[in-house]
């Protein structure tokens, strides 16, 4: 969750410069990789005439456990004077506020790229309308775009060990602040842990005595590994998630059941922020079973370490009967250079904890509210 | 107006042990003793014959009136009292009794059975008489005002058909505190004249009743932190009134709306909350003032909505410089992104007014700049001239565009034409 100046706040939940009225302020500036030169497309309600800005649609999401995490957005600006450059490549660090008693205030999110420029014209007999259509990605989708290639070619199979005998927020750390900074020339950080769930400071996913291969094991087949797909695998052996900061940093957010809540909205203004419109959907547990195995070794006898996860709620005390409401399932995850069945546990449960995260779904439509942020623990009074 | 009705049934229930009991046991113990309708009506208790203190007794006796209310239909009992005749009483030197009259509940209305001896109520239903103010003889009454659990009680029972009231020893029975004169305590004979004594000298209960009467009705529009609490007042004889609700986490409600004046019938109701906790259950009654006295509703209860809690897994920021701006923001919990949405809206910034007075019937909220194009595309340069007073249209031109277009109540855009 932000934080928000007092004005802000105000501004947001009361109104300005009238009880009820906002202002929306959104600061664009589309910045050179090298810092010049740059362009100045803020939609600034204090200087109507000028503003550009038609349309901005952006997205968020840390992704589920089979799907990427994305953060996308698409801005229109009317370009009737023909004025706008080819803006491809440039970044923006969007800032979302309102004009406030203080003047325009805002909040910053994480950088954004231009990938693509759209340059749209539309005619009639006697006129038509001149648009730049512009789709920006994030930092994760980015992260995607760079294969992870450390150690010798052509495979790129970490032959000196950098990932070796780390925890996961080491390798974390390494893949974000090393691999990425150099793949994209920018200065990538990854925050100090201020939370730890067990794992991410603890699990060692390459111990020192596992000499199998751990970074693109299959790239003999041409298949490489990026380095968002690595990072997505190492942050899912975890009960953590990582998500992109303002000023080109990650930082680690541990869920947990103790956490407050961050944001309340309500039918009626009256009663708080107020919500236009809110779905819910539950669902049952599918599956309602983890098993994890890992360090599966085939001598004369084959052996391997497991573990287990269950949705208790779905089962007697034992876990031998399954007593919920759908049917029993069960999935099955292999994590080969996990060599204890403890570890094996911990995954299966990190991995459940998640897929339980996502049996309720909820969709809510509220005036822009400024403090939110992924992960956030939003609560709707229905 | 008073309405007088007459017990006709009558009797005292009593536990005899042998040997003798302590007075816990004595006290918890199973009736085996029962007089219907007999000549005298005991109340009081007996020690066993020896030292005082040493805790044995021999008799408990708790009375019982039941009164048929078929004459209350109709009606609401506002105040009330009952009355009874007593020719003797007697009790030891030390003991300070006192009576009350408490809720009876025996298994058979009609007819009550020596194990419903633990069916009397412990609540007093009048403030207790001490055995020194009991008068004796044929024309000396003994009247208990009842109390507001009485009246409601009775208010309750109406429908029934009957209410049993008994009568217990307060300072003692109904307490559990043993009575100081054990050796030859006796304060028995207290004796309400039954039906079968002298007439016009039963047990009667005189009631003060109105034609006013409040029903409690269901609650409405509930939201987590807030709910309207509906009732209707039933006001057949024309009598002036005001109505009101209480409301709380309990039977004993704890907060009430303020009153608002009301002369005949038709439902009522009253918006409560702002600050309610969600997925709570609250208690409420509706209630009715005549004068000083009140009427009330049954008890009813509503669920505040629960909150749905879960952690924000996707959020989209939306903004439209339209001729009415959107600003908003839509953020899915949970796995909602494994969800097809059943449905999509878009809501226009506030500009001007609260969020939730917006009304939604005009559609240029939909309108973009393609909708727009594609009116150019369709329509000659003199139907365009038409609206936007120039030959020289541009994107700028939207905004009127889109009022004239809203104006014209069009809700689908390429239908027009």
């Amino acid at each position: 969750m932000r934080t928000l100046s007092a004005d802000l706040q105000t501004a947001q939940t009361t109104g300005y410069p009238v009880a009820g009225a906002k202002r929306p302020y959104i600061k664009c500036i589309f910045t050179h990789k090298t810092g010049t030169p740059t362009y100045d497309y803020t939609f600034n309600p204090t200087t109507p005439a000028t503003n550009k800005m038609l349309t901005l649609n952006h997205k968020e999401s840390f992704g589920g456990r089979n799907s990427k995490p994305d953060e996308s957005c698409v801005i229109v600006f009317g370009n009737d004077d023909d004025n706008i450059p080819d803006l491809s490549g440039y970044y923006v660090d969007l800032e979302y506020g309102l004009l406030t008693s203080s003047g325009l205030e805002s909040v910053e999110v994480s950088r954004q790229w231009v990938k693509y420029h759209w340059d749209v014209i539309r005619t009639s007999k006697s006129g038509g309308a001149h648009q730049a259509i512009l789709q920006l990605i994030g930092s994760w989708p980015v992260m995607y775009e760079h294969k992870a290639c450390l150690g010798n070619a052509p495979y790129y199979q970490d032959d000196y060990g950098m990932l070796k005998n780390k925890t996961v927020y080491g390798c974390l750390e390494y893949l974000i602040e090393t691999m990425f900074s150099a793949a994209t020339g920018l200065t990538w950080l990854l925050d100090p842990l201020t939370v730890d769930d067990g794992i991410i400071n603890t699990l060692i996913p390459w111990p020192t005595d596992y000499e199998e291969i751990y970074l693109n094991p299959d790239a003999v087949n041409g298949n490489y590994e990026t380095i968002g797909s690595k990072v997505k695998d190492l942050i899912d052996m975890t009960n953590c998630y990582l998500i992109p900061q303002p000023d080109l940093h990650f930082k680690v957010v541990f869920p947990q059941d103790s956490d407050a809540v961050n944001q309340t909205f309500y039918r009626h203004s009256s009663e708080g922020h107020p919500f236009y419109e809110n779905s819910d959907v539950k669902s049952p547990n599918v599956p309602s079973q983890i098993i994890v195995f890992g360090n599966i070794q085939e001598g004369e006898e084959l052996t391997f370490n497991r573990g287990d996860a269950y949705a208790d709620e779905d089962y007697d005390s034992g876990h031998t009967t399954y007593t919920g409401q759908y049917m029993n399932s069960f999935d099955i995850q292999l994590a080969q250079s996990l060599t204890s069945d403890a570890d094996c546990d911990n995954y299966a449960k990190a991995l459940l904890s998640k897929l339980r995260a996502m049996n309720f779904g909820g969709r809510t439509v509220v005036p822009m509210e400024l403090s939110m942020e992924l992960l956030d623990r939003a609560a709707v009074i229905k | 107006m008073t309405t007088t009705i007459h017990a006709d049934i009558s009797g005292y229930i009593s536990r005899e042990p042998n040997p003798v009991e302590s007075w816990s046991v004595i006290r918890a113990g199973t009736g085996n003793n029962i007089s219907n309708g007999g000549a005298t009506l005991l109340v009081g208790f007996r020690g066993g014959s020896l030292p005082a203190g040493s805790d044995k007794w021999m008799k408990l006796q708790r009375g019982y009136f039941s009164f048929p209310t078929t004459t209350l239909s109709g009606l609401t009992i506002i105040s009330g009292v009952l009355r009874i005749y007593n020719l003797s009483k007697t009790k030891g030197t030390s003991a300070t009794p006192t009576f009350t009259p408490v809720l009876f509940t025996p298994s058979n209305p009609t007819s009550p059975a020596m194990a419903d001896f633990q069916n009397f109520g412990s609540v007093a239903f009048a403030t207790p008489i001490a055995y020194a103010d009991i008068l004796t003889g044929e024309s000396n009454p003994n009247d208990f005002t009842l109390n507001t659990a009485a009246i409601t009680a009775i208010n309750s029972a109406i429908a029934s058909g009957r209410i049993g009231l008994g009568i217990r020893e307060a300072s003692y029975d109904i307490s559990g505190a043993i009575p100081p004169d054990n050796y030859y305590t006796e304060i028995s004979n207290i004796q309400p004249w039954g039906y079968t004594q002298i007439q016009n000298r039963h047990p009667e209960l005189i009631l003060e009743t109105t034609a006013v009467s409040v029903t409690t009705d269901p609650a409405t529009n509930l939201t987590g932190t807030s709910a309207q609490l509906n009732g209707t007042l039933i006001n057949t004889g024309a009598e002036t009134g005001f109505v009101s609700f209480e409301w709380g986490l309990t039977t004993g409600y704890g907060n009430e709306t303020l009153e608002e004046g009301m002369v005949s019938s038709g439902t009522f109701y009253k918006v409560i909350g702002n600050n309610l906790i969600p997925g709570t259950t609250y208690h409420f009654r509706a209630r009715a003032r005549i004068g000083s006295t009140y009427v009330y509703g049954i008890d009813r209860t509503f669920n505040s909505a629960l909150s749905t809690e879960a952690r924000v897994t996707s959020l989209t920021r939306y903004f439209s410089a339209g001729p009415n701006m959107v600003y908003q923001l839509d953020f899915q919990r949970g796995g909602m992104d494994r969800y097809i949405l059943p449905t999509y809206s878009r809501a226009p910034v506030v500009t001007t007014e609260a969020a939730d007075t917006q009304t939604p019937a005009n559609d240029w909220k939909n309108l973009t700049l393609a909708d727009y194009g594609k009116w150019l595309q369709q329509h000659s340069g003199a139907e365009q001239k038409a609206l936007i007073k120039s030959l020289n249209v541009k994107s700028l031109d939207f905004k009127t565009w889109a009022i004239w277009y809203a104006d014209k109540g069009y809700r689908t855009i390429f239908t027009e034409k």
